[in-house]
């Protein structure tokens, strides 16, 4: 048996060492004659033609951070003329797997990997190898010279819903503004200042427009929890008993138990729309309950892709010499804007396309949001595109003898900074 | 606070008690029996799901209740037939739907709605409330049926061919009960009513359906069951202890004078330290049925 066993491997390895040695030498040819003509006359390495989306275990079709990802590359791939490969996660195993095998094939000039939650596999693969271009959305990756992180400033979305917030309040004659957030992470922080911020921006504006002195308490939970509609439902309940009339949601799929309680109490008071408000998070969530979510606060994923792709160009044709670091998009950028009207229509779009929305649908939903927009005074919306413009320009811009450059510098926060943010603001601490 | 706001809280508990009441009431009826059913959370989540889809295909939302109940009873069964026909680990076979619901559901929301992760129904799919009290006529149905539940197992016929087949199931055959039929009438009782208790968490108390709606409530109507001793009305108090600190946690949390002092991780876990502490001082030992978790097998 074991003779035999051995005489087997012998025989597969001796068949191994002449494949080698056939291999080696038609190599060996092929290298002393110079290769084929074409390598020859090109000096310069061709600049490759395609462009992979790894998207996170959501995946296409989540209405949010997937969808706007496949915006941003299917705009990149048609302007740049590119060829688009999308790969779906079907499990956080796949990460890894689905990242190393594109790296390998050495076709992309720029692998995309759309969530934090792919920090990890984005980093290991790219130092496995180093000559492919990577790019991950939302994740920190600072250090390695072929990974670009998109990261993006959303205290400063969060400073203009906040705004938006304290003016709508004011103007129903609200008492306090809200928001429900998921666990308690420093990711957090950067929503909770920059809205606060925004806040008590809102109260001097509003001041300023009609002489009335605002002062709204502000009420902030944190759930504990991402995945727990119920207990966002619950939580906002609490805000609304409280006096709150519009309430943020920073709290991924919990924020749906928000946009029901909003709904509730104002159905509740007879009313088809707010107040109550809710405010949507991350994609244009204006379309889930129509007429009870004011805005969203949007993270434009899409403009973080196309940007990373334009990078990525630019690098290979020399351009710029450093492609990898930390790439941070603001309101300047494009990389975080309140929901407009067109928002609305390209996700009813997308919604349209995957067969989530009907089409009949389409034209109410967007008649019902614009009512409600319409029902509040024009001169809020005009004030929010203001603090949007100056943001740009001047971030020393101050509330409370805060600027908000100020709270800007400190991030990321951690929870002692935070406190004092929340302390300046006069913000309850925790 | 104000007693609006404390009817308002009382309002909001009838709603966090139900889900977590209704299984445990079930479970407690099937672990009676000697059966036991880890399944809880995934069968919620199942029912969640096909009530919305139910109560959205059809318009009436009691038809969506009645679907979720009936998935349920039909997991009951084939939960049955591994557990009570075929003597299988029962510890798996509830596992099993635990797992064939984490993928199945976020697999039927994008099949059905083509979107990943939620949808939400529209407000004809949901069930109304009561009006006035603003509570749901689930939340009535689920004290009835503790009540229920309590007079059958205790003072009925067939509660006590319940209690001894998960007592003795050997005694109860020797007497001439059909050891596995009682076990399975108990299993599809219980997983029915995780089933309503699903149904009720995505078209009553919300109205949507998410890729993890249940978040943890089958497994903490498990904990309930052995809080409660095994009794349905002290599983009704025992809900309404975790409701209502459940509920309590997140009006605290908003009240500055309370975030001040009392960390957000401790009002979170508020609902699990009152139920403990109750449990310990008034409970104290509790006693499952001796034949519980182990098949039958006649010798």
């Amino acid at each position: 048996m074991k003779s035999g066993l051995k005489r087997a491997l012998s025989k597969t390895a001796a068949l191994l060492i002449v494949v080698f040695v056939v291999l080696a030498a038609g190599a060996a040819l092929f290298l002393l004659r110079g290769g084929p003509a074409e390598t020859t006359t090109t000096s310069a390495p061709a600049i490759p033609k395609k462009i992979a989306v790894v998207y996170d275990i959501g995946g296409r079709g989540d209405l949010s951070f997937n969808d706007m990802a496949y915006l941003g590359a299917k705009r990149a791939a048609d302007e740049f003329g590119l060829e688009l490969v999308e790969v779906q996660s079907k499990s956080e195993s796949d990460y890894l797997p689905n990242l190393r095998t594109l790296a390998r094939s050495g076709e992309y000039l720029l692998i995309v990997a759309v969530g934090f939650l792919m920090t990890d596999a984005v980093n290991q693969t790219a130092q496995e190898y180093p000559d492919q271009l990577f790019a991950i959305i939302d994740g920190y990756i600072p250090d390695k010279p072929n990974v670009l992180s998109v990261l993006f400033k959303e205290h400063e979305g969060s400073a203009l819903v906040g705004a938006l917030a304290a003016m709508v309040a004011a103007n129903y004659g609200c008492s306090a503004v809200g928001v429900v957030l998921g666990m308690e992470i420093p990711v957090l922080y950067k929503f909770e200042a920059g809205y606060y911020w925004g806040i008590r921006y809102g109260e001097q504006v509003y001041k300023q427009h009609t002489g009335q002195d605002v002062s709204l308490n502000v009420l902030w939970t944190y759930t504990g929890a991402f995945n727990d509609p119920a207990k966002g439902k619950t939580a906002t309940q609490a805000q609304l008993a409280q006096g709150a009339c519009v309430v943020y949601n920073v709290a991924g799929a919990t924020g749906l138990g928000i946009f029901e309680a909003v709904e509730e109490k104002a159905k509740q008071e007879g009313k088809d729309m707010g107040p109550p408000f809710a405010i949507g998070v991350d994609a244009d969530q204006d379309y889930i309950k129509p007429g009870f979510i004011v805005a969203s606060m949007m993270k434009r994923v899409d403009v973080g892709v196309y940007t990373a792709v334009k990078r990525a160009l630019d690098y290979y044709q020399k351009k710029i010499d450093k492609f990898g670091g930390i790439l941070e998009l603001g309101l300047k950028e494009g990389g975080v804007a309140i929901s407009k009207l067109e928002d609305l229509e390209t996700f009813l779009e997308l919604g349209i396309q995957a067969g989530t929305v009907k089409e009949a649908e389409k034209q109410q939903i967007i008649d019902k949001v614009k009512a409600m927009r319409e029902a509040i005074p024009s001169w809020i919306w005009e004030e929010v595109d203001k603090l949007a413009e100056t943001l740009k320009t001047n971030p020393d811009v101050a509330v409370d003898g805060l600027k908000f450059s100020d709270i800007a510098a400190k991030i990321p926060l951690d929870s002692d900074e935070i406190k004092q943010i929340r302390q300046q603001l006069g913000v309850p601490t925790g | 606070m104000d007693i609006g706001a404390i009817v308002e809280i009382a309002r909001q508990t009838t709603y966090a008690m139900t889900p977590l009441v209704l299984a445990a009431i079930g479970e407690i009826v099937t672990e009676k029996a000697g059966v036991v059913n880890i399944g809880l959370e995934g069968i919620m989540l199942l029912s969640a799901f096909i009530a919305v889809y139910v109560a959205e295909v059809t318009g009436n939302p009691w038809l969506g209740l009645a679907a979720g109940t009936v998935l349920g009873a039909f997991i009951g069964v084939i939960h049955s037939m591994i557990s009570n026909y075929l003597k299988g680990d029962q510890i798996i076979s509830g596992l099993g739907v635990n797992l064939l619901a984490l993928g199945l559901v976020p697999f039927g929301i994008e099949a059905v709605w083509h979107v990943r992760g939620y949808h939400t129904v529209p407000p004809e799919a949901k069930v109304p409330a009561l009006p006035l009290l603003r509570i749901s006529p689930v939340f009535l149905l689920t004290v009835l049926i503790a009540v229920a539940t309590h007079y059958m197992l205790n003072n009925t016929g067939y509660g006590r061919k319940i209690r001894a087949v998960g007592e003795n199931p050997e005694a109860a055959d020797v007497v001439g009960v059909n050891v596995e039929l009682v076990q399975t009438v108990a299993t599809v009782y219980g997983a029915a009513l995780a089933g309503l208790a699903g149904a009720f968490l995505s078209i009553d108390w919300l109205s949507s359906i998410t890729k993890e709606l249940s978040a943890g409530r089958g497994f903490i109507a498990l904990a309930l069951v052995n809080f409660a001793n095994w009794n349905p009305l002290l599983a009704l108090a025992g809900g309404a202890l975790f409701g209502i600190t459940w509920t309590a946690a997140e009006w605290l949390k908003i009240i500055p004078e309370i975030k001040a002092v009392v960390p957000i991780s401790l009002l979170n876990t508020l609902p699990y330290i009152a139920t403990l502490v109750v449990v310990a001082g008034f409970i104290g030992v509790s006693r499952p049925p001796a034949h519980i978790g182990r098949p039958y097998k006649r010798e």
